[in-house]
C-alpha cells in the first residue's frame, strides 16, 4: 500500500518540528545596562534605578523573553577610607519610571546579587564581567526580577568611616535567550 | 518545495543504484571533525567539533548512526565594551542519524541525506549555565568511497537543541573517515 503525504501536511510536520522546539525565529542576545554608585561607606547607601525595558536590545526581544541565561556586572570600586570595605549590591524589582534623581525606596525586602567584595584600604578593584561571576549570588532569585525589566540597585558597603565609596563604570550584563513561532 | 524534491530524488538516483547493486558490508565505524558555528546566539563564537559513530546498513539506501559529539563553541567578542572574558559553552550530544544514501563500501560519490534525534547538553562552567534535552539535526553530505573498506564523509548539518524554553541552534561542518567491517577487497 502506498502512503502520500500531501505538500500541506508536510510543511505542518516541519512547521510543528521547528515549533516544538522553540525554533522559528530564536537566539540568544545580550543586554548591557549602565549604572553609577557614589556613597559614604559606613552606614551610607546609593539606589540607581534601572529599566532595562528601555534599552534596544531588551525592547527588540521583550515579548518573547524564554529565558535569562546569565547575569554578570562589570565595575570599578574606589574605598578612600583607611580601613578595608565590603560592597554588598542588592536588587529589588520596581515600577513606575526610572528617575535617578527621585525619592529612593527603602531597601527593605531587597536581595543582594553581589555579596562580600572586600576592598582593601585606600585602593581601587576593577571587577570584570567573569571575575562578578564568583561574587554574585541568590542567582534563581536575581533572574527572576531582572525578567520584569524594571529593578532598583542599592549598593551598602560595611568597615569604612565617613569617606566616600564609590562604584564607577557600572554595567549590569543580562543574557537572554528569546525566540518567537 | 520544487527544489527539495528536485534535489532529494537527484540523491535517491545517484544514491541507491550503487546502493543495491551490491550487498557490500553492514556494519562499520567513523570518525569525524569540524567546525560548529552558533545560529544567532551573542554569547559564542565558532568552534570546534569532533565525534565518532557506528554505521549499521539496515536497508541498501539507509544508514543508521548511533553516536556522540562534543562541541566547544568560543569565547564571546566584547560587546558594547564588556569583555566577557569566560569561555564558550559546550555541547554533548548523544543519539542516532539515520542517513538516506551514502552506504558504506559502495565506491565512488555518495551524496546522502541525513537526520537524527540526540539528547544535547549545552553547559558553560563560567556562567554556571547547564540544560539537557533531546534535540534533532538535518542536513546534507557527501560521501567518497575510496575502497570497500574505507569511505570519506563530509556533512553540513544544522542543530537544534531545545532548552527549558526556546532553543540553541548551530550549523555544523564536518569531515571524516568511515571504516567499514567485513568488506571483500
Amino acid at each position: 500500500m502506498r502512503t502520500r503525504i500531501s505538500k500541506s501536511a508536510f510543511f505542518l510536520l516541519i512547521t510543528l518540528a521547528l515549533v516544538s522546539s522553540g525554533c522559528l525565529i530564536s537566539g540568544t542576545f545580550v543586554v548591557v545596562e549602565d549604572f553609577d554608585f557614589d556613597f559614604t561607606a559606613q552606614g551610607g547607601f546609593y539606589w540607581y534605578p534601572v529599566d532595562l525595558t528601555g534599552n534596544s536590545v531588551w525592547e527588540d526581544h521583550a515579548d518573547d523573553i524564554d529565558n535569562i541565561d546569565a547575569i554578570g556586572m562589570q565595575f570599578t570600586i574606589r574605598n578612600t577610607s583607611d580601613v578595608s570595605s565590603t560592597l554588598t549590591i542588592r536588587i529589588k524589582r520596581a515600577s513606575g519610571a526610572a528617575d535617578p534623581d527621585g525619592v529612593p525606596p527603602p531597601i527593605t525586602g531587597a536581595t543582594a546579587i553581589i555579596e562580600g567584595l572586600t576592598v582593601p584600604a585606600n585602593s581601587s578593584r576593577v571587577i570584570g564581567y567573569v571575575g562578578s561571576l564568583a561574587y554574585i549570588t541568590n542567582l534563581d532569585k536575581i533572574k527572576e526580577i531582572i525578567m520584569s525589566g524594571r529593578f532598583d540597585l542599592y549598593g551598602t558597603s560595611t568597615g569604612g568611616p565617613e569617606e566616600p565609596f564609590e562604584v564607577r563604570d557600572g554595567k549590569i550584563v543580562v543574557t537572554i535567550s528569546a525566540s518567537s513561532t | 518545495m520544487k527544489q527539495f524534491i528536485v534535489v532529494s530524488a537527484l540523491v535517491l538516483l545517484i544514491a541507491a543504484p550503487p546502493a543495491l547493486a551490491q550487498e557490500g558490508p553492514k556494519l562499520g565505524v567513523g570518525a569525524w571533525a569540524g567546525m560548529s558555528i552558533p545560529v544567532i546566539q551573542d554569547d559564542q563564537e565558532s568552534g570546534m567539533v569532533f565525534g565518532f559513530m557506528g554505521r549499521f546498513k539496515v536497508l541498501p539506501f539507509l544508514v543508521v548512526e548511533p553516536g556522540m559529539s562534543f562541541t566547544k563553541w568560543g569565547a564571546p567578542d566584547a560587546i558594547e565594551g564588556i569583555d566577557f572574558g569566560i569561555d564558550g559553552s559546550k555541547l554533548t550530544s548523544i543519539g542516532v542519524n539515520a542517513t538516506l544514501g551514502g552506504a558504506p563500501g559502495v565506491p565512488g560519490v555518495k551524496p546522502f541525506f541525513v537526520a537524527g534525534v540526540a539528547s544535547y547538553k549545552v553547559k558553560n562552567d563560567d556562567t554556571g549555565y547547564d540544560n539537557s534535552k533531546l534535540g534533532w539535526n538535518a542536513g546534507m553530505g557527501l560521501g567518497f568511497g575510496l575502497s570497500p573498506s574505507f569511505d570519506l564523509d563530509f556533512r553540513g548539518l544544522l542543530i537544534v537543541a531545545p532548552q527549558e524554553n526556546g532553543s540553541k541552534k548551530a550549523i555544523s561542518i564536518t569531515g571524516g573517515l568511515n571504516f567499514n567491517f567485513g568488506a571483500m577487497q
